[in-house]
């Protein structure tokens, strides 16, 4: 399979340039996870290649070099804006000593079963979120709670970056698999169908990932039957929305999980206590506390963005174009002939519906609701605000660095580069690299979302140059694309910094970046299994 | 007079002031690293508007001492 490689403004393909290509990535890879160096240094050294590497070895002026940078550095504000805003709305949230009754009531609720806990709130709850606002969100939100429950930092993050990660494609009501649809001429139906099927294949190994986390192949035993029952009612529900209504799916998935794991799955025989289990014991700190007062913030926030979200005319009219605060950038070409065209608004930030301002809108009503039920110390907003600062520092300065690397790698060429690469050298066994070039996109960019933007049309080319299903293509890439939402650094900074683990995103992409393999080539296999079997077309 | 001036210096609490200033100039620094990026982002978005050269090889100059200072604080 030759391809022009002049057609799509980069050089001619060979091994050497593509190494060079991939230097940043292995670079930042290398000394987070072999170093143990901070995101946030790993970042700048990163940069400092990638600038080298785009000046040098792909033709890329200052021109290049600088807006790759500042584009980089403008795109972090929407996800910093969350960092902050989450973390605020969290400290609040401890200050009224809430985490504790949350704790309380979901250890009353599922028999005291720490692992259903971690299913429920972990799993179904990050999907929920997922389904109407992602951009990281169901991480910030998750990832306290669970370690109000009492989990490590480390598991609790884990858990929640791999148990939102499923849901990207059909989740933010649909932006990621529009990008599929609006990206290719690829069949909707035929899409939408296998997008399904892969994602809720991808939900059935994210259930099992965070068992293995949690306590390796022992929690297998215990955690069998849960994960099995909320993968088939989750993946059930999932595919049955996406057939009526793709842009739904995750938000059902998510919502029906979460019943079904807190009403149900605990009254299963092997959930339910011992008949001479000890009662568990009340914490006198907690006795008699609504859960649902605890719960209010969160409850608010989801009351807050489905209003917003799901109610067209309004999401229509808060975001109206003067809404939105876009940088304009004119168009940017490499000596071999690479384009980024000129945007009006660059990453356009949707001041009243970006998750950001809805957060600060919820802590505020939050905030007030807790007054009037007098759950709200003396102080409060000004020792929260201080813990905030501490926290999120660490996560900023990872973030800032990351992505001035990631987008200077995107606007360089050097991202594409890499996965032409990968194309033309595996022919016939495309399928099985597919969801990696997906992996490899939402790695460098930190969304799935961003990821099929970078590579659907480049999927869709290969599967049609090879004559094989362009919808289980693209369905393995954005399978790809979702689950590397785990092993993202942006994500891993965002995961950290919530989690008070800032500096260590390395320890936690190492994690994540063995369950990204294996579900890459679960992933590949399942799509070259069917094409081999001739589905799809 | 001025044994009252001494019983003040003696007072004051001299060691603690420092023990808890540390720990805030440690994160006001960092915070610091950062606001400085954000200011060459700032000159770094002017001059890639200017279409010069030469200003834009300043920028991104600038954008790497400051990167350089935010890797020694973080």
């Amino acid at each position: 399979m030759g391809i022009d490689m002049s057609q799509v403004g980069l050089p001619d393909l060979s091994v050497l340039k593509w190494i060079l290509a991939a230097l940043p990535v292995v670079v930042v890879l290398t000394l987070m996870m072999g170093f143990k160096m901070s995101g946030a240094r790993a970042g700048v050294i990163a940069w400092l290649v990638g600038l080298a590497v785009a000046f040098f070895g792909f033709g890329g002026g200052v021109d290049v070099l600088l807006s790759g940078t500042v584009k980089g550095l403008w795109t972090t504000i929407f996800v910093l804006f969350i960092i902050w805003a989450s973390m605020y709305m969290y400290n609040i949230v401890d200050q009224t000593g809430s985490f504790k009754v949350i704790a309380a009531t979901f250890t009353k609720l599922t028999n005291g079963n720490k692992m259903l806990q971690l299913l429920i709130l972990g799993w179904a709850f990050p999907t929920f979120i997922q389904g109407v606002c992602g951009f990281g969100v169901p991480v910030a939100v998750a990832t306290p709670l669970l370690i109000g429950l009492g989990f490590s930092p480390i598991t609790a993050v884990v858990t929640t970056l791999l148990g939102h990660s499923w849901g990207i494609t059909f989740g933010s009501l649909g932006s990621s698999y529009s990008i599929n649809i609006s990206l290719s001429t690829v069949d909707p139906a035929a899409m939408a169908f296998w997008g399904s099927i892969f994602i809720a294949f991808g939900g059935i190994l994210t259930g099992f990932f965070i068992l293995h986390n949690y306590a390796g192949f022992k929690a297998f035993k215990e955690g069998f039957v849960a994960v099995v029952f909320l993968s088939v009612v989750m993946g059930a529900a999932l595919i049955a929305t996406v057939f009526v209504s793709p842009n739904l799916g995750c938000f059902v998935a998510g919502g029906v999980g979460l019943i079904a794991g807190s009403f149900v799955l605990p009254k299963f025989k092997a959930y339910r206590p011992a008949a001479d289990a000890p009662a568990i014991n009340e914490d006198p700190e907690t006795a008699g506390k609504s859960f649902v007062d605890a719960f209010s913030a969160y409850l608010i926030l989801i009351a807050v963005v489905f209003s917003i979200y799901l109610i067209g005319p309004v999401k229509g009219f808060l975001e109206q174009s003067m809404f939105q605060l876009g940088l304009p950038f004119a168009e940017t070409i490499t000596s071999f002939g690479y384009v980024q065209a000129g945007v009006e608004k660059y990453s356009a930030l949707k001041l009243f519906t970006t998750p950001g301002t809805l957060i600060i809108l919820s802590t505020i009503l939050a905030a007030l609701y807790y007054r009037t039920k007098g759950l709200l110390p003396q102080g409060v907003f000004k020792t929260a605000w201080n813990n905030t600062i501490k926290q999120s520092l660490g996560s900023t300065a990872t973030i800032m660095t990351m992505t001035m690397m990631a987008v200077l790698m995107t606007v360089s060429g050097l991202t594409t580069y890499l996965a032409y690469g990968i194309a033309v050298s595996t022919g016939a066994l495309f399928p099985l690299i597919s969801p990696f070039i997906g992996i490899l996109g939402g790695f460098v960019t930190s969304s799935g979302t961003s990821s099929n933007i970078l590579f659907t049309g480049l999927q869709f080319e290969v599967a049609t140059v090879l004559g094989i299903s362009a919808s289980i293509i693209l369905s393995a890439q954005t399978t790809g694309a979702s689950l590397s939402n785990s092993f993202s650094p942006g994500n891993a900074a965002l995961g950290a910094g919530v989690s008070g683990l800032s500096g260590r995103e390395g320890e936690i992409l190492k994690i994540t970046l063995v369950y990204n393999i294996a579900s890459g080539i679960a992933v590949g296999l399942l799509a070259f299994i069917l094409i081999k079997l001739g589905m799809g077309l | 007079m001025s044994n009252l001036a001494e019983k003040r210096v003696v007072e004051q609490p001299v060691q603690e002031v420092k023990k808890e200033t540390k720990p805030n100039n440690a994160i006001q620094i960092k915070l610091f690293s950062i606001i400085t990026v954000w200011i060459a982002f700032v000159v770094g978005y002017f001059a890639l508007s200017s279409g010069s050269e030469t200003f834009m090889w300043a920028a991104l100059g600038l954008i790497a001492l400051t990167s350089g200072f935010l890797y020694m604080k973080n």
